[in-house]
């Protein structure tokens, strides 16, 4: 029934994938949404979130990714996925992260100026997300 | 003519330096391999960037209200070169293509009566262009701590032009740098970075003829994205200089070392008929002596 289209996703450091896929949801910053081929052409922005890829018609979603924020393009044919960092969840120990974002609150109540707490703000806002999904299972 | 003992001391010298630029290029080597693969890695994300957004310079109404990092001012009197050298010297003809590259442009923008503005990445080519230009170079980012070049160093160059940019300081912005294309050939590359160009007749056509919806609406997202692809340009240039500054410094040394092995070749070679004929010299001396008697 659908048919496929092109995806890539990239980081600033690399590609991390590229191929086919029958089905990609986007953690867009309004809201997740799904995007099969043939979708109308959007220039969306991503928030942390997970990305998830279905290869293949039929399948269970082949790939998940997690995503620090980034952009996505979509087009009929193609979907570019520019995104900031990808983490594997399953790669991701749930406490370790709690650890984490502990420090990064610690770090914010210390911060000295506007851009450490920027900067301690964005990562929480990332790392809280992750924990979210964690926390829910996937 | 030399005497040995000079000679001994030339081709001593001689081989010490071998050494050092054998060293060099060993190091140069090793790095590069390393700048190459980020380099090459950086690539893919750049490209899809900038394709992004050349689909979106076309697709954008240029309307009063359009961002100027996008569309720019309307106007190209006033330009400002980045010119991205190295920090360090001894890499073979590198920061000399970048910056004869960079000085076509600007006398032919000066030629024309334009206005340059010259930003120094790096402080190798700085001073060739301070010496030709003078005030033009106004400013020199000094990259001479950065031990890995990050994101965040590329962000910081991106920074200072958006800045010179909102003070409307210049119109139209174009970085130079070398593209990395294997260790014996680097491109001196001129991009234009602000506004965003648009040179692609397929893309302008595919992209003007798309209604793109934005989520959320255009300028929002615009406001994320343009400061991006500036730095992420800005990184790209950045990261393939790197890699074709130890290309090219690999190259220049190992000629340098062939170059110092043929000098020592030779100097043996002058210094053995040397000792020769000093030989034959005191063999006659001693001859001509004997039949004296």
């Amino acid at each position: 029934m659908s048919e496929a289209f092109q995806y890539e996703l990239v980081t600033p450091e690399r590609q991390v994938g590229d191929g086919e896929a029958v089905e990609i949801v986007l953690p867009g910053e309004e809201g997740d949404f799904g995007v099969l081929a043939g979708h109308a052409p959007v220039m969306a922005q991503l928030r942390p979130g997970l990305i998830e890829i279905r290869t293949r018609e039929g399948e269970d979603f082949s790939r998940r990714v997690f995503v620090k924020g980034g952009f996505a393009q979509v087009s009929g044919e193609r979907v570019i996925l520019l995104v900031e960092e990808c983490l594997d969840p399953a790669e991701t120990s749930l406490e370790d992260l709690k650890k984490r974002i502990h420090a990064r609150e610690i770090d914010l109540d210390d911060a000295r100026d506007d851009l450490e707490r920027a900067a301690a703000e964005r990562d929480l806002a990332w790392m809280r997300a992750l924990a979210e999904i964690l926390e829910r299972g996937i | 003519m030399a005497s040995l003992k000079d000679l001994r001391a030339r081709i001593a010298s001689v081989k010490s330096t071998q050494k050092i630029t054998k060293a060099m290029k060993m190091v140069a080597a090793s790095k590069l391999r390393r700048a190459q693969e980020a380099a090459e890695a950086a690539r893919p994300y750049a490209e899809r960037m900038e394709e992004i957004m050349r689909a979106l310079a076309s697709a954008v109404v240029a309307d009063e209200n359009a961002p100027k990092l996008l569309v720019g001012t309307g106007r190209s009197d006033r330009h400002l070169l980045v010119v991205a050298t190295s920090e360090r010297g001894l890499c073979g003809g590198f920061n000399t293509n970048i910056v004869r590259a960079a000085r076509r442009h600007a006398d032919r923008l000066l030629a024309e009566g334009r206005d340059v503005r010259i930003l120094c990445v790096g402080k190798k080519g700085a001073a060739v262009l301070r010496r030709l230009y003078g005030e033009r170079v106004f400013e020199v980012i000094d990259l001479g701590h950065v031990r890995r070049l990050g994101y965040r160093d590329a962000d910081e160059v991106a920074a200072r032009i958006r800045h010179l940019y909102e003070e409307q300081e210049f119109d139209v912005a174009t970085i130079f740098y070398a593209r990395f294309k294997s260790a014996l050939t680097q491109i001196p590359t001129a991009r234009q970075l602000i506004p965003v160009p648009i040179e692609d007749k397929d893309t302008a056509e595919a992209g003007g003829e798309t209604a793109w919806e934005f989520e959320p609406e255009e300028e929002a997202i615009l406001a994320e994205l343009l400061p991006r692809n500036l730095s992420v340009q800005v990184f790209r240039a950045l990261l393939e200089n790197a890699a074709s500054e130890q290309g090219a410094r690999m190259t220049a040394m190992d000629s340098a070392t062939r170059n110092a092995g043929e000098l020592i070749d030779k100097l043996t070679l002058q210094y053995n008929r040397t000792r020769q004929a000093v030989i034959t010299k005191e063999l006659i001396e001693i001859i001509s002596g004997a039949e004296a008697i």
